[in-house]
């Protein structure tokens, strides 16, 4: 017996549009995703969604556009395997699958009053842009603004012409750094920790570190962050993993006990220092 | 929660064993599906039942476990059509169906499933199947492989709808739900007398005393003992062994891990999102697209799966997720067992990183 569920399957995406693509570099694209009948994601920053490219799977993908950006939200997607590689040749107007919001985010309401940190590592900087243009849009619920960013090279870094914006707006103190300076190259270079130095003394009671970029940067920022002052509570680190059901069952993602795509991917510091697997 | 199995035993009855073809007729008369074990080669295996003479009352332990009738190691969970208008509908395959002659260490894993099926975001397609299964279960006869004495009760008492127990000429029947008394009313029975009783206490007994394969020590206090135990040598010990052909996952009644991917028809037109089987001991689970294995030796693999067993799920289910059932062990090509590294860890060995 075959029965086709009216209910809402946990594993039945809803068909949504492409609304816009934007080349950030030649392996980086933001796309403009549309729900269908007019609903909204309702997601909250560093909250991600399972993708389906019909025809060749499903991918998690980390929501890189702010809930108050309105109807529509954006991901940002690096070609690194079949869906991810699929996606890219996808146009404005064509369909994906989308399920979620799926995880646990960063807890805005929670860090309203407080100096917030952003450490942002090449496709770290994703979900955390969400969280810049959240706090930019609530700019006076927060207190001291600063985003440390690192990438390879300046080629490497996405969403250029508004780390711009951020940079000029004033509201802001942003620091970038690259690993790989070119030669007419007159910014910082170096990894990101070595930013930390120009971040001014902040009460570490009053301050938050929001932290996401490859695996091998958290060790070294968490370090840093302890050189503030935070306590553990105040790291939060996205970290990533294999989410493939976003549902807490099919094990791919779990970290010692935890499930990355329910207690996380936003952890604090408090939740994983003594996870042997986690960092 | 589910309650699929719960209580206390309603009712015990007897029915005469040469009566029991005739009960398992009856039942492929009612139900669209009786599965039940069978010979297949030299092994056994849960097949669909048309002949009541097929039905191997006496076997040991089935290849793959009864799970697999209510978690096949393929289902699908979605179809779709392609682009450029996509349609997608939830699918979930069932049928009314028994389950005859299920062990008590699979009675077990099937209700330990229920558990994580219900939690958090429950899985429909499993609940579904789940609602729609009569469980038929039977006592056993341990082998050297089998340890479900070290790791629970040996009393089957929940999870089933009836249990039979070998009494000789006769045969006693625990019965646990309605469903299962439903069973029972296509069969001629009488009520169990005190005697009765006495032999399935005389029976679990000696069968309690024919295990050879035993964990040292409560099975509860291993996530205890577990602490500082990451860097044990017993799991470098192991990886090195460890073949990583994932047989262990696969045969295992209480393992879940899955993927799901999408297969296409030949038309391109449309496709199915499939469920499949999937383990933590195969090289590549805890691969992610950027490069990174978290889980890239056998060593920790093994651990991983040894914390899932008899603690991480511990600490969220309140039961060790080991029934003892000896299929990892007896399937293993390098006899990697549990009960050599529970032993070795509740001995608690020197470190290898003192």
């Amino acid at each position: 017996m075959q029965s086709i569920e009216d209910k809402t399957n946990l594993y039945a995406p809803m068909i949504s549009t492409i609304k816009e693509v934007k080349e950030l570099t030649p392996t980086e694209k933001v796309f403009t995703v549309e729900l269908p009948d007019g609903k909204t994601l309702g997601h909250k920053s560093g909250q991600f969604v399972e993708m389906t490219v019909f025809g060749v799977g499903e991918a998690p993908i980390s929501i890189c556009s702010s809930p108050t950006d309105g109807k529509h939200f954006q991901l940002t997607i690096r070609k690194v395997g079949d869906v991810t590689g699929v996606v890219h040749n996808m146009k404005a107007g064509e369909k994906l699958g989308i399920r979620g919001p799926f995880g646990w985010g960063f807890p805005m309401e929670e860090l309203k009053g407080n100096n917030i940190v952003i450490v942002a590592g090449g496709i770290g900087l994703a979900p955390l842009r969400s969280v810049i243009n959240y706090v930019l849009h609530n700019r006076s619920d927060y207190k001291e603004f600063h985003i440390l960013h690192g990438a390879r090279t300046p080629d490497d870094r996405l969403f250029k012409d508004e780390l711009q914006k951020w940079e000029a707006s004033g509201n802001v103190n942003y620091l970038e750094t690259v690993d790989k300076p070119p030669s007419d190259w007159k910014g910082h270079s170096g990894v990101i920790t070595t930013l930390f130095k120009h971040l001014p003394k902040m009460d570490p009671a009053k301050t938050f570190a929001l932290i996401c970029g490859p695996p091998v940067m958290y060790k070294y920022v968490i370090l840093e962050c302890g050189v503030l002052g935070l306590p553990d509570s105040h790291i939060l680190a996205s970290l990533e993993r294999r989410m493939k059901c976003g549902l807490g069952k099919c094990g791919h993602c779990q970290i010692n006990g935890l499930y990355c795509c329910q207690q996380g991917p936003v952890f604090t510091y408090t939740q994983i220092k003594h996870l042997e697997e986690a960092l | 929660m589910p309650n699929f199995g719960k209580g206390k035993a309603m009712e015990q009855r007897v029915m005469e064993k040469k009566d029991v073809k005739s009960f398992i007729a009856e039942l492929i008369k009612l139900y669209p599906s009786v599965y039940g074990p069978v010979t297949k080669g030299k092994s056994f295996s849960f097949q669909k039942i048309t002949d009541p003479g097929e039905v191997r009352f006496n076997y040991i332990r089935s290849i793959l476990p009864p799970k697999k009738l209510i978690m096949p190691q393929e289902e699908c969970l979605m179809k779709f059509t392609m682009p450029p208008e996509p349609k997608a509908e939830s699918v979930v395959n069932y049928e009314d169906q028994v389950i005859i002659g299920v062990h008590p260490c699979d009675v077990k894993a099937i209700k330990l499933l229920d558990l994580v099926m219900a939690n958090g975001n429950t899985d429909h397609n499993y609940m579904k199947r789940r609602e729609h299964t009569i469980i038929v279960g039977i006592d056993c006869i341990p082998d050297d492989y089998c340890y479900c004495s070290s790791v629970m009760d040996l009393r089957c008492t929940e999870g089933f709808d009836i249990f039979l127990t070998d009494l000789g000429d006769q045969v006693l029947i625990d019965i646990l739900t309605p469903k299962g008394k439903e069973l029972v009313e296509k069969v001629t029975t009488a009520p169990a007398t005190k005697d009765h009783l006495k032999k399935q206490d005389d029976s679990l007994d000696a069968k309690k005393k024919m295990f050879k394969a035993k964990i040292n020590g409560p099975v509860q206090i291993l996530p205890l003992e577990l602490e500082g135990q990451w860097d044990a040598q017993v799991w470098e010990d192991m990886g090195h062994k460890c073949l990583s052909c994932g047989q262990c996952v696969i045969a295992c009644p209480t393992c879940y891990c899955f993927d799901v991917e999408d297969k296409l028809s030949l038309d391109l037109k449309s496709g199915e999102r499939v469920r499949k089987w999937d383990g933590c001991q195969l090289a590549d689970f805890a691969y992610v697209g950027s490069g990174e294995n978290f889980r890239e030796e056998a060593s920790g693999r093994i651990r991983h799966r040894f914390h899932r067993k008899f603690k991480y799920h511990i600490d969220s289910y309140s039961h060790t997720f080991c029934t003892g059932c000896g299929r990892c062990w007896y399937y293993c090509p390098v006899d990697i067992n549990l009960v050599e590294i529970s032993n070795r860890i509740l001995a608690r060995e020197v470190k290898c990183n003192p």
